[in-house]
């Protein structure tokens, strides 16, 4: 008997396994959001499909792999240590950071996402590849663990359940993956340990709106985590304001709304653009060695989603910096870059001539790509 | 969920123009034991930022959100702010602090609702006075107080009739103001409102009449600079939101027109 926790709340911050059971969250956590994954098949992936893009003319799609790829780089540069907050201290950034490199798997793997979110569905064969033969006790994530909030006195709109708030955990997604393994295998089902997020209520939007002011005093003293529409808001000024108060005053509304329950573990919310930033200069000197890699793609994001492709360089990092879209010859002035070479040898192995390599080492340099070396 | 019923309070909080040293005594040791004491500020960004650096364990709560919501215009969103403070303070028992630039009794909508309410409700307010924009603008004209100053908004004098005296220097404030939603912080818009003050002017001031955009350098140094013109060129370029014009009286004392350097 192989006990599992299921896929959500995803990323999982626990262990693989822990007292024999085995934490699936985990598993796809730890397979996807890696930067082996990242900087290989995911990279390669993208690239091919790029490629594959391009060739087919679909250029809005071109456009969205380009980005995807090019951040494969930052992504892969941030994901571990991001994994590693998560686990021991979760922040709205390290937050940004997985959710990215999720949609970037997802992107590369053609996965289904949890609706609403970034976090990727795995198909049935992952899943029946992590649980192995046998049969397997399923211990699905209660719906009143970590305490009520006494939400569920109020005629029946609140689900009243801790971390639940609507949020299927990926139980379903098991189930459905084992019953249909060849062997049919039998589920039993048992409940996961508490993980201690703070409540959700779920209500409609009317009920916002018109339950503001007690909903505002829950967040404020801690009460609820967070609120969960289950229709739209209605018109009008007086439900944007309420909404307003609500998300400002939840320190979890925004993640939760943006990311599912795992925003719960995180105050305020961070987009993946925000973490990135311009790389910081480099040292000029005579002889220069590369701090980034050079890479030539069909063109930017604008011009291929605009259906105009050309050969445009980038300057990518192995950090969490802004790619940098340069002409062609300055990825080949810094592949040209060892450690050793002078302008005259740079420029005679990029076969220009020195007049026209300085300014680009200039650019290089400044761009934070390459320094003294 | 719980009912709380203790009482709380409610304290607007004058931050001065923009520059820590500007913040008041009284301001500072407010700021400075808030955290601490569990008190729970609000603010928009540019007060989140000075706050920042006076006293950094203390979280400040955004508003800003409030001028970007769809189909909100300002006097409704102004009206909910003190709506929502009071309530926070008075019902939901929290120690709310307001932060505003400024000083709190200058054109401040909100701080004006919010001491209605408290008035009409016999609620306790503690205000915390600030150095008010007009110190620092000031500081680059010659004003003499002979005359008066009057003290209005350029939005009201464009469109809602408002007519500065001739007889006196006017200070009209808030000049890069186009819009009563939530999109007047982009200054390319404000030659929209500029022609329409200028038009208003030009029917009591000759086209000649020297008028100065007074206005802050901005962040670091916050310096109040000055641009002179003729009143007949006033819609010539944008000027900031928070940017004012200083109109001299017709026939006031000569150094009333002169920038001071």
């Amino acid at each position: 008997m192989t006990e599992v926790l299921p896929l959500g709340p995803f990323p999982s911050w626990g262990p693989l396994r822990k007292g024999g059971v085995l934490d699936l969250g985990a598993a796809l956590r730890d397979q996807l959001l890696s930067r082996r994954a990242l900087w290989g098949p995911v990279r390669k992936v993208l690239q091919g499909r790029l490629a594959h893009a391009v060739e087919e003319a679909s250029w809005p799609q071109a456009a969205e792999l380009l980005v995807a790829w090019l951040d494969t780089w930052p992504v892969g540069a941030t994901v571990e240590p991001a994994v590693s907050e998560w686990m021991s201290a979760p922040s709205a950034a390290s937050l940004a950071v997985l959710a990215r490199a999720s949609e970037l798997v997802g992107l590369a793997l053609a996965w289904p996402t949890q609706p609403g979110t970034p976090w990727p569905v795995p198909p049935a064969g992952w899943i029946r590849e992590q649980v192995g033969e046998g049969s397997v006790r399923l211990l699905r994530r209660g719906e009143d663990e970590g305490g009520g909030d006494g939400a569920g006195e109020d005629d029946g709109e609140d689900d009243g359940g801790e971390d639940d708030g609507g949020e299927d955990d990926g139980s379903e997604t098991i189930r459905a993956a084992l019953a249909g393994a060849p062997e049919g295998r039998l589920l039993e089902e048992g409940r996961a340990p508490s993980l201690g997020l703070p409540p959700v209520l779920t209500l409609t939007g009317e009920a916002l709106v018109a339950r503001r002011s007690e909903l505002a005093r829950a967040l404020v003293q801690g009460e609820l985590g967070a609120l969960r529409l289950r229709s739209p808001l209605p018109p009008g000024a007086a439900a944007q304001l309420a909404l307003g108060e609500l998300r400002m005053e939840g320190p979890h509304q925004r993640a939760f709304e943006r990311y599912g329950r795992v925003g719960l573990r995180v105050d305020g919310l961070v987009e993946w653009q925000e973490i990135l930033t311009e790389a910081p200069g480099g040292e000029d000197g005579p002889v220069l060695q590369a701090t980034a890699e050079g890479v030539l793609t069909p063109g930017t994001p604008g011009r291929l989603a605009r259906g105009e492709p050309e050969t445009i360089g980038w300057l990518v990092w192995d950090a969490a910096f802004l790619p940098v879209p340069v002409l062609p010859v300055a990825v080949q002035v810094l592949r040209a870059l060892d450690g050793e070479r002078g302008l005259d040898q740079v420029a005679a192995e990029v076969g220009v001539v020195a007049s026209v390599v300085a300014p680009v080492l200039d650019q290089l340099v400044a761009l934070g790509a390459a320094t003294a070396a | 969920m719980t009912e709380r019923t203790a009482a709380g309070s409610l304290t607007i909080v004058g931050l001065g123009p923009a520059r820590p040293e500007h913040v008041t005594l009284e301001a500072r040791e407010l700021l400075a034991g808030a955290a601490a004491a569990g008190a729970r500020a609000y603010g928009l960004a540019h007060v989140r930022s000075l706050v920042a650096s006076l006293a950094p364990d203390l979280e400040v709560r955004p508003l800003d959100y409030l001028y970007r919501l769809p189909g909100v215009d300002r006097p409704t969103a102004y009206q909910d702010l003190a709506r929502m403070l009071v309530r926070r303070a008075f019902q939901d028992g929290q120690d709310v602090l307001y932060l505003v630039a400024g000083s709190p009794l200058f054109i401040n909508d909100a701080v004006l609702l919010i001491r209605r309410q408290c008035a009409a409700e016999g609620r306790p307010l503690r205000l915390v006075h600030g150095i008010s924009f007009v110190e620092v603008v000031l500081e680059r004209v010659f004003w003499t107080g002979h005359r008066g100053l009057q003290l209005l908004s350029a939005w009201n004098v464009a469109r809602d009739g408002i007519s500065p005296s001739t007889e006196g220097p006017a200070l009209l404030c808030q000049l890069g103001e186009f819009s009563a939603g939530g999109e007047a912080l982009d200054p390319r818009g404000s030659p929209l409102v500029l022609v329409e003050l200028r038009d208003r002017l030009l029917e009591r001031f000759p086209a000649q009449h020297p008028v100065t955009v007074l206005y802050s350098s901005g962040h670091p140094d916050y310096l109040s600079l000055a641009r002179p013109l003729a009143l007949e060129d006033l819609a010539e370029a944008e000027v900031p939101v928070y940017s004012n014009l200083w109109v001299p009286a017709l026939h006031g004392p000569e150094i009333e027109r002169e920038v001071c350097p």
